[in-house]
């Protein structure tokens, strides 16, 4: 007696069928799983056996082979567990193989038979939607998994209620997510923090707006106390909302990742915030079946580092491929999986170990030797990534009294969105998130960054005078399309390239 | 001392594997052999329910003091009966039948009547991934 039923497993950001065929047969009872299962399939063995009888089925007495087919690919994951207990309950008899076809399952099984969700859902959903029509999830699941439209989803709680719904003894309703999810724009989370409340720092407020709208990353550079930190967490509300392609992006690693909170799409931009104590493996992503880390969590959003000396040296060159290409590659033995990788840098730091170089009210107690070490924490090549360099200073006391307050968020957002309008405009041959200033080629960098005369004469002292090298020239041009672009000019004039060297205060060598 | 103790322990275990044969009878098995005898050690009884050929292991103690007689049976002592079970079904050509491992266990008191017998079904199974 031979079932087939149809599932699938996720590697990386692809989702593959797989096809679960059972075999009972007579002979010496076992239950053998063949197909290169991992730990957690090879287990399921006891969570089945539980589940079907405590679900009120027989466990079948006789030689059991299950087999997970292609049979040369690793599969890993609890989610088979549903799938072969379905196959079992079909090899005998309970259910009938033609109800099974064009049905795929996929779910983790309780001792009891109740079902629980499993990591990938989504993924699956989308890449597996050509293959099979009717999708039967664990409930927990099944609201994620219905953002895909071309299919049905049931979502069930237990072994006996999908027996039962298989064999039509009781029909479930299938799962449907109201079309205004989808394209309605999220609540923002960061409703409470505004940019308002940031007094003064008008000058650092503006580099970050035109990080915002050209996509660059930033380098807070401020004594402690300065509001560095209270600057960067108020950066993501100054970013429009995902679009509904970035929104699928960054709800598929969550997916994958097993962080999804809500059932539905993530539509805020996500923040991610790491200690600086992490390791290399949960900032680049990592396990023998590598999971997304930090850095792909932040895909599509803000990665914040705080203390950006103090992370590890390894942790922070890891990013340095991510930042260029945005996607990383993790490899294993077995095999080796990508994840999109596409965020907004946003680093802070003070300029030495004391923290008061800069502070023009109180002195340093640092030599230039620990200033030196402090600094060369930060790799060359690293720093050459980021494109804006802004010193915040402290504020004196008629800043921090002063009634004014800032610019709201949503103002700001609004001149940011009509910059990356005329960005995509722009770039309207490439996929739109990438349709950034920021991610500017050589060639692109030739064709639209455009100098006045004026500005021509002005870059050419600010090389000589300053020292600039040839990457951060490189960063000003785009640094200085973006400027010009917030002021709909064609051509960069002179002032936007003045603002853009003044972004690079790393390259004026202050330190030395 | 060590010889009269083992001459006990054999002595208790037939006794067990005598009582095991009529409960087993009793509830509608026939035996089909006592003490089958391979190269790799014996099958206590092999019985036919149905159409299930049922191979049972016998444990009997007089005490509990050493753990009940279900608990005697190992992961050694299961592939140890896995083997003979294979070679018996190898011998009468009986690879494809439907087929069981049991085990019962017998508590006896001094006088050797069966206190408790627990039967259970299809107690050990092969292995493999």
């Amino acid at each position: 007696m031979l079932a087939k039923v149809n599932s699938g497993c996720v590697v990386g950001m692809d989702a593959r069928p797989i096809d679960v065929e059972v075999d009972v047969s007579n002979g010496l009872p076992g239950f053998s799983v063949v197909g290169l299962p991992d730990t957690s399939i090879r287990e399921s063995r006891d969570r089945i056996r539980a589940a079907i009888k405590n679900s009120g089925f027989t466990f079948p007495s006789g030689k059991i082979t299950v087999n997970l087919s292609p049979a040369d690919t690793k599969k890993e994951g609890a989610g088979f567990d549903l799938p072969i207990a379905i196959g079992i309950l079909a090899a005998t008899k309970i259910i009938t193989q033609e109800k099974l076809e064009g049905l795929f399952l996929c779910g983790e099984l309780s001792l009891n038979g109740r079902l629980k969700s499993f990591r990938g859902a989504l993924p699956m959903a989308m890449l597996l939607k050509e293959k099979y029509e009717t999708f039967i999830l664990p409930k927990n699941n099944a609201r994620e998994a219905a953002n895909v439209k071309e299919i049905t989803v049931y979502g069930v709680s237990s072994l006996k209620k999908t027996v039962d719904h298989i064999n039509g003894i009781t029909p479930l309703e299938a799962v449907k997510i109201e079309e205004k999810s989808i394209s309605e724009p999220g609540r923002r989370k960061h409703d409470t923090a505004d940019f308002k409340d940031v007094k003064g720092q008008e000058f650092v407020k503006r580099g970050l707006e035109v990080a915002a709208a050209g996509g660059h990353n930033v380098l807070l550079l401020g004594p402690p106390g300065a509001g560095k930190s209270m600057l960067a967490k108020r950066f993501a509300t100054l970013l429009p909302d995902l679009s509904v392609e970035e929104s699928l992006e960054v709800t598929n690693i969550y997916s994958i990742a097993g962080q999804l909170k809500s059932d539905g799409l993530i539509h805020e931009r996500p923040v991610r915030n790491p200690h600086h104590t992490i390791s290399y493996a949960a900032m680049a992503g990592g396990g023998s079946w590598p999971l997304p880390g930090e850095i792909s969590l932040a895909h599509n959003g803000v990665l914040f580092l705080d203390e950006f000396p103090e992370f590890r040296r390894d942790v922070l060159e890891t990013l340095r491929q991510p930042i260029e290409s945005g996607e990383i590659v993790i490899a294993r033995s077995q095999h080796s999986v990508k994840y999109p990788s596409r965020f907004i840098l946003i680093a802070a730091m003070n300029p030495c170990p004391c923290g008061y170089f800069t502070d023009p009210h109180k002195s340093c107690q640092c030599t230039s030797h620990q200033i030196q070490r402090y600094l060369s924490k930060i790799s060359g090549p690293l720093l050459d990534r980021i494109d804006i360099h802004l010193e915040v200073p402290r504020l004196n006391y008629a800043q921090l009294k002063g009634r004014r307050l800032g610019e709201e968020s949503d103002i700001i957002r609004k001149r940011v969105l009509e910059t990356r309008d005329i960005q995509k405009e722009r770039f309207k041959t490439k996929h739109s998130p990438l349709a950034q200033n920021s991610r500017m080629t050589v060639k692109e960098t030739e064709a639209f960054c455009i100098l006045s005369d004026e500005a021509e004469e002005l870059l050419k002292t600010a090389i000589l005078e300053l020292g600039i090298s040839a990457r951060a020239y490189d960063k000003i041009l785009k640094i200085s399309r973006t400027i010009a672009d917030m002021e709909k000019s064609e051509t960069i004039e002179s002032y936007h390239l003045s603002e853009a060297v003044g972004y690079r205060c790393l390259d004026r060598n202050l330190w030395t | 001392m060590k010889n009269k103790k083992h001459g006990l322990r054999q002595h208790i275990g037939k006794h067990g594997e005598a009582i095991a044969a009529r409960f087993l009878a009793s509830r509608g098995f026939s035996v089909l052999r006592k003490n089958f005898i391979t190269p790799f050690g014996e099958i206590d009884l092999v019985a036919k329910q149905a159409e299930y050929i049922v191979f049972v292991e016998v444990k009997t103690r007089i005490s509990e003091r050493f753990g009940t007689p279900l608990s005697a049976i190992t992961t050694a002592k299961k592939k140890h009966i896995l083997k003979n079970c294979r070679y018996y079904l190898a011998r009468h050509n009986l690879c494809e039948a439907p087929c069981r491992i049991d085990v019962i266990g017998i508590n006896i008191d001094a006088e050797g009547q069966p206190q408790v017998i627990k039967h259970v079904k299809n107690a050990i199974e092969t292995t493999g991934y």
